[in-house]
């Protein structure tokens, strides 16, 4: 069953910029032309593109607070628009860079009004709590007020806040950005957990390919307001991720190397890091072509982050 | 401060209060409708004579008049409240490292947004009014020295918020001592009635505080109610409050800072 | 029905939930209380130095102004401090809030009024509650059950115009930031004009802030009814008595106005 439908998708913005002392331009920005999309219930998907490149235009419009200027659209059989109160029953979000609890009460507090603005019927609300606490080990921290939690725990908060009412899909919009190693950690197993044994559905923006990694079968890019991929991210990664990057620190700081197939990106000192292919050539390759010409103190290999291999996608 | 840097700070000042043009516009409407307001009960009050002193094409012209200075001399203006709140939350300390006094860092701000707000809001209520009403208008020659008047009543303005501000350092609650301030200014500056209109006693008082020189004093010039001698006084009387309260705000924010310093903040 | 009881019962638990937030700091709390009372005095002050200066304002008494000025004082203190947050739509936009508000099954005005109450403002009531005890006795009115019920009626459907007003500005607000200022002359100028007797203006302003923006039924009409008080413009005295459908209707305008504002923001994303 399809929880999310997008059919030909457009939105465009109008913005008047300055022109002169008092004219002023329209002009219009297609910030989404023609998306295509759908998640099937229990998918759990990763929504990634560049800054600007349409991520929250859609998110906007599937959860009912923005107005799509063509195309159709489908939430849990539902019109986002037309149907938005009846739809945020049943969804749930989560905004990285922005808290939907109350700063200043204890955090118990923030899911008991929580609870009386979803209408959460008392036995299933303690059921609901019961169990997020537990998943999200949230009880050393439930009085004390939200202002004083770190940023891993009031994220396991906010998505505890959002679960709190059993929504069938949620959208979590850059959800560890910030986050340290554990505090992610914790986020992805918790989302991971639910969605195997609710089958809860998942649309993930991020910018962190590991979110991606971990979490999600199925990778959407979206750029320039298009849907450029729709895949897994193994798919992906094997047309797209072959650039490889070795950061070599050397005895000292040397003339850039000179090895085919091999470019120096970056120089700091005696640190080079030396991009290459690996269809063509292997790390070790590399390394022992660089140990040929000059000794080698430390080494490092480097993946490619998602934004970067989008990068590459276009410059295809 | 050097004088260049000083100009450069004031001029981006000017600059960035000129971008809120919807904010502007729409500030300077209700200035003007205010204008009428007060404008209409004080032409009542006169009944079509003179009121303690006011024709009534004084009384008009002051009301127009008086809204036209709100912006300028900032009787609203919470601005120096974000070094208020920056004292509060201790952002302060990224001012502090600037190579630039502090107080000399947000009056350059100041006067270049009293300049926008000036030609912005400063005419156009008391160009409405004339529309409708019959104005006091001032000789020529009079008006340098309204002009060197109404700069002092700008940076009266300055010196009073600035002192607001640095209540930060004390208090915890700077938008309420900001707020009583901006009823106590408006008052006895003569925005909500002009000063003449108050009871003899009250006015005594009024006369005597530092916000008269705000409106009140300006405005009398320009009407010419004030003899050659009346307002070489009134500026005085403007210059005298101005550096006393410079100078005490200067004062309160080294102690503030050394304060500052001592506790490592 | 279900929906408004609902929107009620939530703004409910959201006001209680700010009274906690702010009773943890309690001493700033009781001082923002008195700032905010100190604040309002300024208005009665300046009606103050006008009576002095005459001794009645067209033919109304001391009294019959002060009367009129508690009942604008109160009215508009309790809608300004129930609705005033609503008029940052569009700082709410610009900073993104009001998706969250969107995205919640609760009415947008109900969140909204909950999440930003202030009981501090309470503070601005002091004054007009301290003018009206003055007042009272001063003034002629006929006691009884049906004076009491009429002030009640009277007060509830002046809170009701003010508040809509106040709706209005947010939803006008959801335009851009800067027009907040815009709507001030409505609110605050609103307030500033029924607090004297309408006959002091010209007839533009009695048209605009007496009947366009219906503030006659705040203050002016009910003292003329209640105190019968003299009557220079020759005003139908039964129009004192239409308070309840003139907030009615405003506040009907309100929502419309809300709701058209509302999808202005869902179709422009700002």
């Amino acid at each position: 069953m399809a929880v999310i439908e997008l059919e030909d998708i457009e939105k465009q913005y109008v913005v008047r910029t300055r022109a002169g002392l008092f004219r002023r331009e329209r002009q219009i920005v297609q910030a989404v032309s023609a998306v295509n999309l759908q998640v099937n219930k229990g998918e759990m998907v990763a929504y990634v593109g560049p800054n600007g490149a349409g991520k929250s235009s859609t998110i906007k419009m599937i959860t009912g607070i923005l107005q799509p200027d063509g195309g159709r659209i489908q939430v849990l059989g539902m019109e986002p628009m037309r149907q938005r109160v009846q739809l945020t029953r049943k969804l749930g979000v989560v905004f990285g860079t922005r808290s939907q609890l109350w700063i200043d009460l204890p955090l118990q507090d923030s899911f008991a009004l929580l609870r009386h603005l979803y209408r959460v019927e008392e036995t299933r609300f303690k059921r609901n709590l019961d169990e997020l606490v537990d998943r999200l080990d949230l009880s050393t921290f439930l009085d004390r007020p939200v202002r004083q939690l770190s940023l891993g725990q009031r994220m396991r908060g906010e998505l505890a806040a959002a679960f709190l009412h059993d929504p069938d899909l949620v959208v979590l919009d850059e959800p560890t950005v910030g986050l340290d190693v554990v505090a992610k950690y914790a986020v992805r197993s918790f989302l991971a957990d639910i969605n195997r044994e609710y089958g809860t559905t998942v649309l993930l923006t991020t910018h962190d390919l590991d979110d991606v990694e971990q979490l999600c079968e199925r990778l959407v890019i979206i750029d320039e307001g298009r849907v450029v991929l729709d895949g897994s991210l193994g798919d992906f990664k094997a047309r797209f991720g072959f650039e490889r990057i070795v950061v070599v620190d050397l005895e000292a700081a040397v003339e850039p190397l000179e090895i085919d197939g091999v470019d120096v990106v970056e120089r700091n000192g005696p640190r080079q890091h030396l991009r290459f292919d690996r269809r063509e050539r292997s790390a070790t390759d590399v390394l022992a072509a660089v140990a040929a010409q000059h000794s080698i103190r430390d080494v490092s290999i480097a993946e490619p982050t998602i934004e970067e291999l989008i990068h590459r996608f276009y410059l295809e | 401060m050097t004088p260049r840097l000083f100009i450069e700070v004031a001029r981006r000042s000017f600059r960035r209060s000129s971008t809120y043009r919807l904010a502007t516009a729409s500030a300077l409407f209700t200035n003007t409708v205010f204008g009428f307001l007060r404008a209409s009960v004080l032409l009542f009050l006169a009944n079509g004579g003179d009121l303690r002193g006011m024709s009534e094409s004084d009384l008009v012209t002051f009301a127009f008049l008086s809204q036209g200075f709100i912006a300028v001399v900032g009787i609203f203006n919470s601005g120096p409240l974000t070094l208020g709140t920056a004292i509060k939350s201790g952002d302060v300390v990224i001012d502090l490292y600037r190579p630039a006094g502090l107080q000399q860092w947000y009056l350059a701000q100041w006067v270049g947004d009293a300049g926008f707000q000036v030609l912005a809001r400063g005419v156009l209520p008391l160009l409405a009014g004339a529309l409708v009403y019959e104005l006091t208008w001032p000789d020529l020659l009079i008006l340098p020295t309204f002009a060197l008047s109404l700069v002092l009543a700008s940076l009266l303005g300055f010196a009073l918020r600035f002192l607001v501000a640095l209540s930060g350092f004390w208090v915890f609650d700077v938008r309420g001592v900001d707020a009583i301030v901006t009823l106590i200014s408006g008052l006895f500056a003569g925005l909500v009635l002009p000063l003449n209109l108050f009871p003899p006693a009250l006015e005594d008082v009024a006369r005597g505080l530092p916000f008269s020189g705000m409106i009140q004093l300006p405005i009398e010039i320009f009407l010419g109610t004030r003899s050659g001698l009346e307002t070489v006084w009134a500026l005085v009387f403007q210059m005298g409050w101005l550096a006393a309260l410079l100078a005490v705000g200067f004062g309160l924010l080294r102690v503030a800072t050394r304060r500052l310093v001592v506790q490592g903040g | 029905m279900a929906d408004v009881r609902g929107g009620l019962r939530a703004a409910g638990y959201l006001a209680a939930a700010q009274v906690r937030s702010d009773w943890q700091y309690r001493s700033a709390f009781l001082l923002a209380f008195a700032v905010q009372a100190i604040v309002a005095l300024a208005n009665v002050v300046a009606i103050l130095i006008v009576l002095e200066l005459t001794p009645s304002l067209g033919g109304w008494s001391r009294g019959q102004v002060l009367l009129a000025y508690s009942l604008v004082g109160l009215t508009f203190g309790l809608a300004d401090a129930l609705f005033s947050a609503l008029e940052d739509t569009g700082e709410m936009t610009r900073t993104g809030d009001m998706d969250r508000v969107l995205l919640r099954p609760v009415g947008s005005i109900a969140q909204i009024v909950g999440r930003n109450f202030q009981l501090r403002r309470i503070g601005k009531l002091v004054p007009p509650i301290v003018a009206f005890v003055w007042a009272v006795p001063r003034v002629d009115i006929d006691w009884g059950l049906w004076t009491v019920g009429y002030l009640m009626v009277t007060v509830v459907s002046a809170t009701a115009i003010f508040a809509g007003l106040w709706v209005v500005s947010g939803a006008v607000g959801f335009v851009a930031v800067g027009v907040r200022r815009f709507s001030h002359s409505i609110t605050y100028g609103g307030q500033q004009a029924s607090e004297y007797p309408l006959h002091l203006y010209p007839r533009w302003v009695r048209l605009v802030y007496g009947w366009v923006v219906p503030l006659a039924f705040v203050a002016y009409l009910p003292v003329i009814v209640l105190t019968a008080a003299p009557n220079p413009l020759g005003i139908p005295r039964w129009l004192g008595y239409c308070a309840p459908l003139v907030a009615l209707a405003l506040c009907g305008a309100a929502r419309l106005a809300w709701g058209a504002g509302t999808r202005r923001y869902q179709s422009t994303g700002r």
